[in-house]
């Protein structure tokens, strides 16, 4: 069974091609289609998105192609192959996340937002929370490079608020 | 491009990668820099933990504060765990669930460390229109005598120890009929009332569900469930008895998980009783994955003898749990399953496999179906190495088809000590030449 194919063209003019199940992910992208603002020839621009992100994004929805709508084909399946589904694609998503540095991970939270892709910003947003948690506040400004722009004495004063959180 | 740092997403992607934080680490951003100052205000749900804040009543404080500065802006998720103290505090606590509920709430999540029976839900509970997951231990449900239950988007149910009276059973009924679109209900000993012996009686009837979790008392109030629910494909019992469990309708059941307590088939000598467990037999027939314990072979054993245990054709994945090991029953019950293909073996740490196992019924599966045996746990010590070489002889010698065979275990024993159970003591007449066999720990 082939499906339809649609082209999608980055900030930087790099031309990528996707299955059409594939892009609908993206909730711009779908409402796009259904609204016939797709011609067939033409790729769809995306100007706040770079090719070597759009590359990551297209990445994840070819990964996450068959899971939300298709309850009707996995039915057959066998419920240990669903499992072990399951988890490839945790284990990939873990992968996946591992393999890039936090600013790349701004920029794909950024294109997943732009393009409306809720299970992406999910990921990225529960990956880079990861980094925070448990974290001194020294620790936190150091991983992300955060600009301390307090004065000593107003430091404290935030501190003092709510100090069981400090503890 | 310029170098993208965190700085550069907005407020709302901020607030939402905090809302993956306790609310402690989300509150100690407010002193990275001026930007995240108040950033964590916004964040749409607290998770709290009393261990987290050891004085209860600032923790209340601040639970107070954050929702009447967050004021306006819904909040969707409310989880916290919390040790009981003083009456302030909790009356404080159960107010603010109240206020929170009133906020367009879709998780809530309460855990009470112990259970005191001042701690109730208020009413308005049972008439969210957000909420979506509502999991509560040890806090009181009270009976909605002035509310009509409804609870549109309500998906999942976890409860456990939330009813202390006699109309326990009803309230949690009640619940269940007010959820157009529950998908899954957890019961963990719901029902507590103390220094009393009653029998209740619920029935989980719903239209929706899928998955269902029932895990009865052990000594306490215990109650019996009629289930009529059509869609249900997953069904957990623990510590259940065998004449507890009305079955109405399970038509598209595929995983069972039935775990009985001990010696459940002592009580069950009349017909009546008999009668209900062939109803639950038959209703559970069409799974393809059953995970059942030790005692649950005891009381098919039983029954096995008073009438016939109906054919499991579907069934393709057999988990047995073994404390004490009475594996000539697995092989009886085997007989019931013609179409098994994998087989796994739990047995316990103080579990062994016998000496004396008489090992000559060989099940029809083992002939035509069954690829794939695991055994797991097995602490191989001297004096059941035999036990243990025989088990798995038995498996090796008379499964035709058999691909793989793991013997495996948390605990190093297996394998160490000039390797106890070695390949070499194992049976060289294997039924399927290609079967491959692998002792290790995992």
């Amino acid at each position: 069974m082939s499906s339809n194919m649609i082209m999608l063209k980055s900030s930087d003019g790099a031309s990528f091609e996707i299955e059409e199940a594939a892009a609908r992910k993206s909730k711009i992208i779908a409402n796009m289609i259904e609204v016939e603002c797709v011609d067939e020839d033409k790729a769809i621009p995306l100007q706040n998105v770079t090719g070597n992100i759009l590359a990551l994004v297209i990445e994840y929805c070819n990964k996450h192609i068959v899971d939300d709508d298709d309850d009707v084909a996995t039915e057959e399946a066998s419920e240990e192959e669903e499992e072990a589904k399951k988890k490839k694609v945790d284990d990939w998503e873990a992968e996946f996340m591992n393999s890039m540095s936090l600013e790349t991970m701004f920029e794909l939270l950024l294109a997943a937002n732009y393009l409306n892709i809720k299970s992406l910003i999910d990921l990225v947003c529960q990956t880079i929370a990861n980094n925070i948690k448990d974290k001194t506040p020294e620790e936190v400004r150091k991983i992300f490079s955060i600009e301390n722009d307090f004065t000593p004495e107003e430091e404290e004063e935030i501190r003092k608020e709510n100090a069981w959180a400090f503890g | 491009m310029g170098c993208v740092t965190i700085c550069d997403l907005p407020d709302s992607l901020l607030t939402q990668i905090l809302l993956n934080l306790p609310t402690k680490d989300s509150v100690k951003t407010s002193v990275l820099s001026t930007r995240w100052r108040n950033l964590w205000l916004n964040v749409p749900g607290l998770d709290l933990a009393t261990y987290h804040c050891p004085r209860k009543q600032v923790l209340a404080s601040f639970m107070e504060r954050f929702i009447e500065l967050n004021h306006g802006s819904p909040l969707q998720i409310f989880k916290i765990w919390t040790e009981q103290y003083h009456y302030v505090y909790r009356d404080r606590l159960m107010e603010l669930i109240g206020t929170v509920v009133n906020r367009g709430i879709q998780v809530l999540d309460v855990t009470m460390l112990h259970c005191n029976r001042d701690d109730f839900m208020r009413q308005n509970i049972y008439k969210s229109k957000t909420l979506v997951s509502l999991k509560l231990v040890n806090v009181e449900l009270k009976n909605p005598e002035f509310v009509v239950v409804s609870l549109p988007c309500l998906k999942i149910i976890k409860l456990e120890k939330v009813c202390y009276g006699k109309d326990g059973a009803l309230i949690v009924e009640k619940l269940i009929l007010g959820c157009p679109v529950l998908e899954d209900l957890e019961l963990i000993r719901p029902f507590d009332i103390l220094n009393e012996k009653l029998e209740l009686f619920l029935r989980v009837s719903c239209q929706t569900l899928k998955r269902c979790c029932l895990a009865f008392a052990r000594g306490a109030t215990d109650f019996t469930v009629e289930i009529d629910a059509p869609r249900l494909e997953n069904l957990s019992l623990s510590e259940s008895q065998s004449d507890r469990i009305v079955v109405k309708n399970l038509s598209s059941l595929l995983v069972i998980g039935f775990k009985f307590k001990y010696g459940s088939h002592l009580q069950t000598e009349d017909l009546r009783k008999r009668g209900i467990f062939c109803k639950l037999l038959t209703g559970i027939s069409t799974v393809r994955r059953m995970s059942i314990c030790e005692w649950t072979l005891e009381v098919l054993n039983w029954y096995s003898e008073l009438g016939p245990i109906p054919k499991f054709h579907n069934l393709y994945h057999l988990q047995v749990m073994f404390y004490k090991s009475s594996f000539q029953l697995l092989t009886a019950f085997l007989e019931s399953c013609p179409n098994l293909k994998k087989i796994v073996l739990d047995y316990g740490v103080t579990s062994k496999p016998e000496q004396q196992i008489d090992l000559t019924n060989v099940p029809c599966c083992l002939t035509s179906t069954l690829e794939y045996v695991e055994i797991r746990e097995l602490i191989v010590i001297e004096e059941v190495e035999t036990g243990i070489i025989k088990l798995v002889n038995y498996f090796l010698e008379n499964s035709a088809i058999l691909k793989k065979l793991t013997l495996s275990s948390r605990y190093s024993y297996i394998t160490n000590q000039e390797g106890r159970l070695s390949y070499k003591k194992l049976t060289s007449t294997r039924l399927s030449p290609t079967c491959q066999v692998i002792i290790g720990n995992y």
